[in-house]
């Protein structure tokens, strides 16, 4: 969709009700896969427009950036939701306004993304491909569970992770690379 | 194909090209790409938004931007 950066309060309201109507199923789907409870997925989505709509307002606006930029946004509300479940932060806050210990994100990240990861790697047909996942680093694993589970677009991995298009491509191609690698070392092993 | 893909979307349109595979791994990223769709027939019920969610957020959404742009009109 493009539009030629007008600014956010000038959008009219059809325009954002279908940019709201194409994004909505996938955003949830990609929170519902890390959260089993419902109204909490619903809470983290709610969120995550809720702060998207609020940002965007105060930047120049550009809707074909809105998709990437709101999985940039809810890859961090899971975080946090992730963070609270175990914390006694009250909802409605971000825990980054509070937590100044050593940065726990990483761990409150792999909490997230293991029950997305669980599922995807359930479906996997091969058990040697299943065995290789599970051993991959985590970063790598979480990369391959955003773009075959979630088929997130490039743009949208990129901003879910934090990576250019380049250090995306470069892991993508070293995930994939790891795991024919682990798939070969087996098939041999085998022999 | 997800239903969601049939939907007028932003997403997808045309800027954010798909990274190239080496042709060693387009096998496995088919696999991969196969396992991905049973996953997400497997979690389908819980991966979609109720129609209740779905209308209460968007009424939401736009009364606020309606909100703000009677505030705007108003400076």
């Amino acid at each position: 969709m493009a539009l030629e950066r007008p600014e956010f309060s000038e959008l009219n309201r059809t325009t954002f009700a279908r940019l709201f109507d194409g994004l909505l199923p996938t955003v949830y789907a990609f929170v519902a896969s890390r959260i089993d409870d419902r109204a909490a997925a619903e809470e983290v989505t709610a969120a995550t427009f809720r702060r998207a709509v609020e940002v965007a307002r105060e930047e120049a606006f550009d809707a074909a950036a809105f998709a990437a930029f709101a999985f940039r946004v809810a890859a961090s509300a899971l975080v946090d939701e992730a963070r609270r479940s175990r914390g006694t932060y009250p909802r409605g806050v971000r825990a980054s306004d509070f937590d100044r210990r050593s940065d726990p994100r990483r761990s409150a990240q792999a909490t997230t993304d293991e029950s997305a990861a669980r599922s995807f790697v359930a479906a996997i047909d091969r058990r040697a491909l299943r065995r290789a996942i599970e051993r991959l680093p985590e970063a790598q694993r979480r990369l391959i569970v955003l773009r075959y589970l979630d088929r997130l677009t490039t743009d949208e991995q990129c901003a879910a992770l934090g990576w250019s298009r380049e250090t995306l491509a470069r892991r993508v191609h070293g995930a994939l690379r790891a795991l024919h690698a682990a798939l070969a070392e087996e098939a041999s092993g085998a022999a | 194909m997800r239903p969601e893909d049939v939907l007028l979307s932003p997403r997808g349109g045309g800027s954010s090209a798909p990274v190239p595979i080496d042709v060693v791994l387009e096998a496995l990223d088919r696999e991969l790409e196969a396992a991905g769709v049973r996953a997400r027939l497997t979690l389908n019920g819980q991966r979609q938004p109720t129609r209740f969610f779905w209308l209460e957020l968007r009424r939401e959404l736009l009364d606020a931007f309606a909100g703000e742009d009677e505030q705007i009109s108003r400076r």
